[in-house]
């Protein structure tokens, strides 16, 4: 009976998340070599050859690379910093606090931060009233801007509260109060302990976590789509355009770009399952 | 020599430790015995530092102790729970000490194999500490303790959550290295056999106060009412009147 419901559990899993993805890679495989869709007059590696040959399509890549990279980096060393001082001084409330960003859907945290940070927005005019700036193009562009301020901005908004909520209860969950303790009576002060024992904790018990949502992040397009700028633009926004677009021709380009997402997504994961140590310190 | 003098604590105005003193020769072990809540784990963590006293002194080998930060005070404290570092395995915990003191990776390979060997961790040495079973965790959490050669040990009820067997094959081992090692120590229980065991001298603690018997015979014909409870439990078992 156990055995049974094992089986229903891993069969339902593997019909609801499983199949509906893979048959969508292997119909965005076969569209972008011509075998599958409106335009498909038989096999052909044109559209890979154009995607591959376009710097459009890299750029993209390795934007959405830059983007994620930088707001999860910043998104955990904040979150490090803040799990060290919590540890240091707890406070139920100041945790509670952390909640708050979380109720924001992408697109409505999108928004707001392109009403803050634009150049129309309550930054620009509040510096314009307080004499700051002469002019309002005198203010600075933090949206649709060449190094994506307002991007990750937003992005570090969504991110570091979930971050920060994962180490705590790692923290909580590990016990390290206690080994702090244990390791200040076999000679280790504060720093060593943070050092030695704090970081190497948190990453290890936290890691899958950070690269499954960094892997997430670099899916979302919200935020970039409102943020960010016509060019380069995010592998998600990219594909979007060639989707929607009403030339045609362009659409095995989206499907080519999906499967090559997915591959180097799919490569990444397994070089790290293999590389089972990997840590910080 | 350990010296303690009229130490105090109280918790929110209750009394806890009531003008305590205590004299602990060097490579001695002494047991102090008492109920739960008598105050023996609080003694033993205003001495390792994790508590403030809030009287009386503290004096080890001529030095105030109490003016030392924890982690300069060559004391450790040794819980119920082994509390291993669980991103380590069974070597790195045991040479942690030594990795704080910035000892070459030759005498710490050489150091922790050979306490390793004593404590009959040898195989167990490249294992994760949620591979361990309860008394291996208790031997590499004594390991860690021991490598550093701490001035004082102070045991908390060490083995009080190991199955009988393993409690007394860790008694068996603790009471062999502390001779070998010449460690002086406290060692905190509610058991009377494991006090006899360990101790060289044994303490009754009630209500914040030791008392202090100058050896186990003097504990045994004391009259303390455990003592006597204990004892008429084995010879009613002698006499078969228990069964």
């Amino acid at each position: 009976m156990q055995g049974f419901k094992k089986n229903s559990a891993v069969f339902l899993f593997i019909a609801i998340a499983v199949v509906p993805v893979l048959c969508g890679f292997i119909y965005s495989l076969l569209y972008s070599v011509g075998l599958a869709g409106l335009l498909g007059k038989g096999f052909t590696l044109e559209h890979w050859e154009k995607l591959l040959a376009s710097s459009d399509g890299l750029m993209s890549i390795g934007y959405t690379f830059y983007l994620t990279i930088t707001t999860i980096a910043l998104s955990m060393i904040m979150a490090f910093a803040y799990a060290w001082y919590h540890f240091r001084q707890p406070s139920e409330r100041s945790v509670s606090k952390l909640y708050l960003p979380l109720l924001f859907p992408p697109l409505v945290a999108g928004m707001a931060w392109y009403f803050v940070l634009s150049p129309s927005g309550l930054l620009s005019r509040w510096s314009y009233a307080l004499g700051f700036i002469q002019r309002v193009e005198d203010f600075p562009r933090w949206v649709n801007d060449d190094f994506s301020f307002g991007i990750i901005l937003t992005q570090f908004f969504l991110v570091f509260p979930i971050f920060t909520l994962l180490f705590l209860n790692i923290s909580k969950k590990e016990n390290l109060r206690e080994l702090y303790r244990t390791a200040l009576h076999l000679g280790g002060d504060k720093r060593y302990f943070f050092k030695n024992i704090f970081l190497p904790i948190l990453w290890s018990k936290g890691k899958w976590v950070v690269v499954l949502y960094a892997i997430f992040l670099m899916g979302t397009y919200e935020v970039t789509l409102i943020l960010g700028q016509t060019n380069p633009r995010t592998i998600t926004v990219f594909i979007m355009e060639k989707l929607s677009k009403y030339n045609l021709n362009d659409i095995p380009q989206a499907h080519a770009m999906s499967v090559l997402y997915s591959t180097m997504m799919l490569l990444f994961m397994m070089i790290l399952f293999r590389l089972k140590n990997w840590r910080i310190a | 020599m350990i010296v303690l003098k009229n130490i105090t604590k109280k918790y929110q105005g209750k009394s806890v430790l009531f003008d305590l003193s205590l004299e602990i020769s060097e490579h001695e072990t002494m047991c102090i015995l008492g109920v739960s809540g008598c105050g023996k784990s609080t003694l033993l963590k205003v001495m390792a530092g994790l508590e403030l006293a809030d009287g009386g002194s503290f004096e080890m080998e001529e030095q105030h102790v109490f003016d030392i930060p924890a982690e300069k005070r060559g004391i450790v404290y040794m819980s119920q729970e082994p509390l291993l570092f669980p991103h380590l395995n069974v070597f790195e915990n045991i040479a942690f000490g030594l990795r704080v003191r910035k000892w070459t990776n030759s005498e710490v390979e050489e150091k922790v194999n050979a306490l390793a060997t004593r404590l009959g961790l040898t195989e167990e040495l490249m294992k994760m500490p949620h591979q361990l079973s309860g008394g291996q965790k208790q031997r590499v959490n004594f390991g860690r303790s021991l490598i550093i050669e701490p001035r004082l040990i102070l045991l908390d009820e060490p083995f009080g959550s190991l199955d009988s067997q393993t409690r007394a094959e860790m008694q068996q081992l603790f009471h062999d290295v502390r001779k070998e090692k010449k460690i002086t120590a406290l060692f905190v229980t509610h058991d009377i056999k494991e006090a006899l065991i360990m101790g060289d001298r044994i303490a009754r603690m009630d209500k914040g106060q030791l008392k202090v018997y100058p050896n186990s015979g003097a504990f045994l014909n004391s009259g303390d009412d455990d003592v006597v409870k204990e004892l008429s439990f084995w010879n009613g078992v002698i006499n078969g009147e228990m069964i």
